[in-house]
């Protein structure tokens, strides 16, 4: 449905200083790389998973995908054709397809605009296109409550008029959500959509979106930090590490035997109340694997996690590695999955919890 | 332990680590959103003690008033919001105490950052768009530090970014170049920068995967074991609660209903409520299992019913539920250092015991 090819986006880096100097020379040249060669696919009635740390280039791929940002390098297809947002009305026909769910529901809503405002803008954006008479009335209305329930908020009236600063962090995020249901999308791609979520209601809108995606077919690319929650919603999981692909497969594999020493290590540290020992806290710190994520400015070559992969050796260090399928439908970017001799000794299975 | 439990609604000493005298006490405080004769009343005598050292984690449902509860205390309420009645005692480190509701304005600016600071929820857009990041930390450290020298205040800020590991190199980042977790953690940077003795957090990681969030609350447990602040934690998240707060306060429209000992929430909920929430948590590692939820919508706050709020969604509801709010008790197991507000554990008898999800 929705793909990209080699996706990469740098972001010019000249007004940044190093270590607190202006750096010496003409600058222009330095780049950070948010997102390099990325591939992924989209498919209809199925959820893709993003999953990855903060500044890994999540927000950025789901914003190339939209259209939002020039892409630097690659390429994005819906229905195989390559897109090109030149002008307004291509860029409005696109997004009627193409929805994105915004990280930031502080951020996203105008707070000037009520619900009503803001929701009835995406129904007439979505409706006067298909249907060619505007949304009015009691139709408007029934419109607007269909919405509002179907992301929790009842009695809708209670919140249909109301402005952004009136509502809770949660009830925001909700707002956000309904108005890109709103414009009945084919494509949704969703940044972190429950992050201020409690879990019974997360589990709502969890449920409502995989709804979305059964009846309706679209396709969702769920962007979340919460690697448990992908686990029960996603249908395959892609784990992005410094702008790359790090691993790739279906979730309840990538979750529950991760192949790539990052995944291990996200998986090891998530939180996990059965566990009341905090080895996953302990897990981080054995491994000595708690340190900084890399500069994104000019990465050296080899494998960007390599400065925290307790299993690193020369040649991490010096190449980059590809994405190497391991089993049918999965695939890790690293040398210890490559056949090559000298490669790292990655131990083939470790569960989450040694 | 728990000897400061007392019954009568309002001066209810939440039942804690004894040892610790208390930093932070919130005393009935209740508060209304709009004017005119028909407000929401979003708080009810909301009553919660940070002692000192302690992490208290407060969660709860979108939209039950923990955001409210954060504002209010630290008289931060934009209009309409009105505190009605109650209490905010704070001990600062020279052993003095003050209903911070009571104290002057240029006494509570004074208070405020340099005894008790706040991250807020929505961080990630509360920077401000037009300076670069330095400029901002900067003067932060500056206004409440006026004998710090610019330069000195510039390498603090470098060495904070450092602490929530952002590289010193984006200083000269302005927001909108940072991704959202970036900004979240330029926030908290911004509030470890003052030493506040009181920490306040409303969902200051909502943003951050679990590799980060866990590097920057060591960062901050650290900090408090130095400098010996108290960190109110608010999150919907109560797994991440689980693991790094003292103590959680569970909130259900505007009241809390049940305060324990971290660990003991988890194991051992005695809220209808909490055992709820725990049965909605997708777990990431063992067999997947079937996700209850907690059914049901939650409450509209601007026209209660009498009774207990949760009666409505409640499994166990009873006659008595529907016309008796329940008020914050012991617990029928008669635990020390927990509290619930629920007419089960004042009902319950060897005739009539506590369903098994309340008794374990
Ligand atoms: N406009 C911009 N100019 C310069 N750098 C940018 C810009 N937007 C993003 N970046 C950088 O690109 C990197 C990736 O950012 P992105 O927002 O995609 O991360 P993310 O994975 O969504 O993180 P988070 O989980 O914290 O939201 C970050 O290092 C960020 O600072
Ligand atoms: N200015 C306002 N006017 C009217 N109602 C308001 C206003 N601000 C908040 N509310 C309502 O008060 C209730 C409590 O809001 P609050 O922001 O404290 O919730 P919260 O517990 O922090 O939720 P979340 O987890 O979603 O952030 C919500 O139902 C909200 O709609
Ligand atoms: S390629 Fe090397 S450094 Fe990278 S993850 Fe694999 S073993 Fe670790
Ligand atoms: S008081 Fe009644 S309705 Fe409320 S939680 Fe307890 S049993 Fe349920
Ligand atoms: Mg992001
Ligand atoms: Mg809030």
């Amino acid at each position: 449905m929705l793909a990209a090819h080699g996706l990469t986006k740098h972001f010019r880096a000249g007004q940044f200083r190093a270590g607190g100097r202006r750096v010496s020379g003409r600058s222009p040249a330095r780049a950070i790389h948010a997102v390099d060669g990325v591939d992924l696919e989209l498919h209809r009635g199925q959820v893709l998973a993003v999953v990855g740390e903060s500044g890994s280039g999540k927000s950025t791929v789901a914003r190339l995908l939209a259209g939002l940002i020039p892409i630097t390098d690659g390429q994005v297809l819906l229905d195989g054709a390559a897109v090109r947002l030149r002008g307004r009305r291509a860029f409005r026909a696109y997004v009627r397809r193409v929805q994105m769910i915004f990280q930031d529901p502080f951020g996203s809503l105008n707070p000037v605009h009520p619900v009503r405002y803001t929701l009835t803008r995406a129904l007439r954006l979505h409706r006067r296109q298909s249907t060619g008479g505007t949304l009015r009335g009691a139709e408007l209305e029934a419109a607007l409550t269909e919405l509002l329930e179907r992301v929790h908020l009842t009695p809708a009236a209670r919140y249909v008029d109301k402005f952004p600063h009136e509502l809770s962090g949660g009830q925001r995020q909700r707002i956000a959500i309904a108005r890109a249901l709103a414009a009945d999308p084919e494509v949704l791609l969703a940044d972190e959509p429950i992050s201020m979520l409690d879990v019974s209601i997360r589990l709502g809108i969890l449920n409502l979106l995989a709804d979305l995606r059964d009846r309706l077919g679209i396709a969702i690319l769920y962007i979340t930090h919460d690697i448990a929650s992908a686990r029960y919603f996603a249908d395959r999981t892609t784990v992005l590490y410094a702008g790359q692909v790090m691993e790739t497969g279906d979730s309840e594999s990538v979750t529950q035997a991760p192949l790539h020493p990052y995944t291990r290590l996200l998986v090891a540290s998530a939180p996990d109340p059965d566990d009341l020992a905090g080895a996953g806290a302990a897990a981080v710190r054995d491994r000595g694997t708690g340190g900084e994520p890399p500069s994104l400015v000019d990465p050296p070559p080899g494998c960007r996690f390599a400065p925290r992969c307790p299993y690193a050796t020369d040649v991490c260090r010096t190449e980059t590695p590809e994405l190497i399928e391991v089993t049918p439908g999965r695939a890790a970017a690293c040398w210890g999955y490559s056949t090559r001799e000298d490669r790292p000794a990655v131990p083939a299975t470790e569960g989450a919890s040694t | 332990m728990s000897a400061d439990v007392h019954t009568e609604r309002g001066a209810l000493a939440d039942a804690g680590p004894a040892a610790a005298e208390p930093v932070l006490e919130v005393r009935n405080l209740s508060v209304d959103y709009g004017f005119g004769d028909d407000p929401t009343h979003v708080l009810r005598e909301v009553s919660l003690t940070l002692r000192r050292g302690e992490v208290l984690g407060l969660a709860g449902e979108s939209g039950c008033g923990k955001s409210t509860l954060a504002y209010a205390a630290t008289r931060l309420l934009p209009p309409p919001g009105l505190i009605t009645g109650g209490e905010v005692w704070l001990t600062n480190r020279e052993g003095t105490r003050a209903d911070l509701l009571a104290l002057s304005d240029a006494e509570l600016r004074a208070a405020r950052w340099r005894d008790i600071a706040i991250v807020f929820q929505g961080a990630m857009s509360s920077l401000n768009p037009v300076f670069r990041i330095e400029k901002q930390i900067v003067d932060g450290i500056v206004a409440h530090q006026p004998r710090m020298r610019r330069e000195e205040a510039r390498e603090r800020a470098a060495e904070l970014l450092r602490l929530v590991g952002i590289s010193a190199d984006r200083l000269r980042a302005y927001p909108h170049q940072l991704s959202g977790g970036m900004r979240q953690r330029v926030m908290i940077a911004m509030a470890l920068a003052l030493e506040p003795q009181v920490l306040i957090m409303d969902e200051p990681t909502t943003a951050l995967d679990v590799v980060m969030q866990r590097q920057i609350l060591e960062e901050v447990m650290e900090l408090r074991e130095r400098l010996g602040f108290s960190v109110v934690f608010i999150t919907h998240d109560v797994s991440l609660l689980v693991e790094v707060a003292d103590r959680i306060a569970v909130m259900y429209a505007g009241e809390i209903v049940e305060t324990a000992a971290a660990r003991d929430v988890y194991a051992k909920p005695r809220h209808p409520y909490s055992a709820g929430l725990l049965g909605s948590f997708p777990p990431l590692h063992g067999p997947r299992r079937e996700l209850t939820g907690i059914p049901g919508a939650p409450p509209d706050l601007s026209a209660r019913e009498p009774g207990c709020p949760f009666a409505p969604r409640c499994p166990h509801a009873m006659d008595v539920c529907r016309t008796e709010l329940p008020v914050l008790g012991r617990t029928a197991q008669g635990e020390d250092n927990r509290l619930v507000a629920c007419h089960l554990h004042t009902t319950a008898s060897s005739t009539e015991p506590l369903p098994p999800s309340l008794s374990r």
